[in-house]
């Protein structure tokens, strides 16, 4: 009995340990360190608001934040509009399951592939001897590969599509195939066809799939720092990025700890946001 | 009365080799309350979904009101169904849920909101329109199904299995009132069902069917009495069925002996002397004789032994054995509380009228 007690204390207790260890002292830390105060050549302990104050006032700042919020709903948005088809494709056109299996575990597999492979190959489909110049100049369409496609917004929004639409195929799957299949035959049977079936049956039934598959594509991309590293280029800088160059190479902990702070309350904030949308919108499908 | 709903020489085959209905041909006529009744796999299910159109037939052709809509989609056919679990949208309220086929036909709001008004009042849910499905009780819930499918006037309304998600006692309330809408509303109500009661209570006409071909259709008290075979006998109430052979036959009335007993019956077509054949007896048909009951003018006497009674209240139904070693079940009215019951072990005399007798060919012994 008191053994059993006893087991069952450790077992609960080391996630718990592990979280309030790992996760909760970090972020107490970083808390900490974002009223630091900067002083030459490094930081040194204090109450003040300035980290915090200059994020609000330096433009190189608020508007590193706002890139990154843009390029995270446009993320969102195109992983959306390929998933969403590709989801609604699998469960409703593909009769055979066996067909159905195969086309979503190609979809989920990369998932098992090096997340820095995955940005990396990027590069060589959209960079300068990549496969899209080496074609466009074979055709002739190009005489010189051009560096438009890569080290710019528009590959960082491609490459972290491509990545996080694993994430937003699954629970949009997972929506789709939740709806019961005598609604959409009640939707035909009073009249309505098959896209009016899809927007005024299916979509809003699958909205909660949406909301959070657009939450993890939108917090996934709001915190990466790999796909700006890799194919961002100067005008994709990120978050994720200036916050590294804080505490690497510009010694300002403090900052880079206020600049995280930040950072991780939008998200919290986009998540709570998200729950009480998919809450409301709620639906007794039984 | 004109032929609403035509289904002509209509197969329907799944995966190749599952025949779910075949070779069925049935004329419904306007404003008929047609039931398809039969067993689970019996082709009733997909022979509705084929009228809806949500199954397409493999050979044959469906008209409507003389169309042919054999390859029209379920949005561009006039009829509607009642869902067997209601299929009611649960992110639309009650009033949206009847609206629903509304909005894509031309009619303004003012129009739909008078037409969704009209339709809950008949199933008197005007004070619900604003709830959600999932507030509602099953009743309730199946009333708006119901609303819904009535609201655009369809040429014929379907009724998948409506009452069979409903508790008994609100069963028999339903059952009830959509005969009564259905004289209200004049509409052609096509019902699936395999609740045998449910068909007897309700339908002007019941489809019978079997192996995806139908049975026997006709009126509740003609299926009843006059079953075309055994399988209907059995299917619709309960029928003692028993081996019997033809001794003579003379001027079309055969002589047949069955359980101990010799009786004149219409000799069933092409059947001869000698033949087995296969006699139905309705246990409510059989009555306990008294001592001066005696055999003749058509009355038949059978002498068996009760082996059980089993007490149903209003009546008492009584297994016995006949000499021959046939099961009879007979059911008893207990019209006065002082009706001595037999207990098991009790010789008793049954009589029955040959006229209640039903002979069926040795050929549709199934």
């Amino acid at each position: 009995m008191t053994r059993d007690r006893a087991l069952r204390s450790v077992v609960l207790a080391t996630p718990l340990v592990w979280a309030v260890a790992f996760m909760f002292v970090p972020y107490l830390i970083i808390f900490t360190y974002s009223f630091w105060l900067k002083q030459y050549p490094t930081f040194v302990p204090a109450f003040q608001f300035g980290n915090y104050l200059q994020l609000l006032v330096d433009p190189q700042y608020y508007q590193v934040l706002l890139r990154t919020a843009k390029i995270a709903i446009l993320v969102a948005l195109s992983a959306l509009a390929i998933a969403y088809p590709f989801a609604y494709y699998l469960v409703f056109k593909v009769t055979s399951a066996r067909l159905r299996l195969t086309l979503y575990m190609a979809v989920i597999a990369p998932l098992w592939v090096s997340y820095l492979l995955r940005a990396y190959i990027w590069k060589t489909i959209l960079g300068s001897e990549g496969v899209i110049n080496s074609f466009l100049v074979w055709i002739g369409i190009l005489d010189t590969p051009t560096d438009i496609f890569l080290y710019n917004q528009f590959s960082m929004v491609v490459t972290l599509t491509y990545i996080f639409i694993p994430f937003m195929v699954m629970p949009i799957y997972t929506a789709l195939e939740k709806i019961p299949r005598n609604l959409i035959e009640a939707s035909k049977d009073l009249g309505v066809g098959p896209f009016g079936t899809l927007f005024k049956v299916i979509w809003p039934l699958s909205l909660p799939g949406v909301f959070a598959g657009m939450t993890f594509a939108f917090c996934l991309t709001f915190g990466d720092f790999v796909a700006p590293f890799l194919v961002g280029g100067p005008d994709g800088v990120m978050v994720a990025n200036v916050i590294t160059s804080q505490y690497g190479a510009a010694l300002n902990w403090p900052l880079g700890s206020a600049l995280a702070i930040v950072m991780l309350i939008i998200v919290l904030g986009i998540i709570e946001l998200s729950d009480r949308f998919e809450r409301s919108g709620r639906i007794n499908l039984a | 009365m004109s032929k609403i709903v035509e289904i002509d020489a209509v197969t329907k085959i799944y995966g190749g080799s599952v025949l779910a209905v075949d070779d069925l041909s049935l004329a419904i006529e306007e404003g008929e309350f047609v039931t398809l009744l039969g067993p689970s796999g019996c082709g009733k299910t997909t022979l509705l979904r084929m009228l809806a159109g949500f199954e397409s037939p493999d050979r044959g052709r469906i008209r409507l009101a003389g169309e042919d809509v054999t390859d029209r989609p379920p949005y561009r056919r006039d009829v509607n169904m009642v869902f067997q679990d209601y299929a009611l949208f649960p992110h639309l309220s009650v009033a949206k849920n009847v609206a629903f086929g509304l909005e894509r036909q031309r009619l303004d709001r003012a129009e739909i909101a008078r037409r969704v008004g009209d339709a809950l009042a008949l199933v008197g849910l005007a004070d619900k329109a604003e709830r959600r499905p999932h507030e509602l009780s099953g009743g309730q819930r199946q009333r708006v199904a119901l609303a819904r499918a009535i609201v655009r006037r369809p040429k014929v309304l379907l009724l998948d299995e409506p009452l069979s998600a409903l508790d008994a006692n609100l069963r028999e309330a339903m059952q009830v009132e959509l005969k009564h809408l259905h004289e209200k509303l004049g509409l052609t109500f096509v019902m699936v069902t395999h609740d045998q009661t449910e068909a007897l209570v309700m339908s002007d006409r019941i489809v019978l069917m079997k192996d995806g071909r139908i049975a026997q259709v006709g009126a509740p008290a003609e299926l009843y009495n006059n079953p075309a075979t055994p399988y209907v006998a059995s299917f619709i109430g309960t029928s003692n069925l028993l081996p019997a052979r033809i001794s003579a036959i003379a001027d079309g009335r055969a002589l047949i002996a069955f359980s101990g007993t010799r009786c004149h019956v219409p000799a069933p077509t092409g059947s001869a002397a000698g033949q087995n054949l296969m006699v139905g007896l309705r246990p409510e048909k059989l009555r306990l004789a008294t001592a001066t009951d005696m055999a003749g003018e058509g009355r038949q006497i059978l002498d068996v032994t009760v082996e059980e009674s089993l007490f149903h209240g209003n009546s008492v139904r009584l297994r016995c054995a006949a000499p021959g070693g046939d099961i009879l079940l007979v059911d008893c009215q207990l019209t006065q509380s002082q009706v001595t019951i037999p207990a098991g072990g009790a010789s008793v005399r049954l009589a029955f009228n040959e006229a209640d007798l039903n002979v069926f060919g040795a050929d549709d012994r199934t």
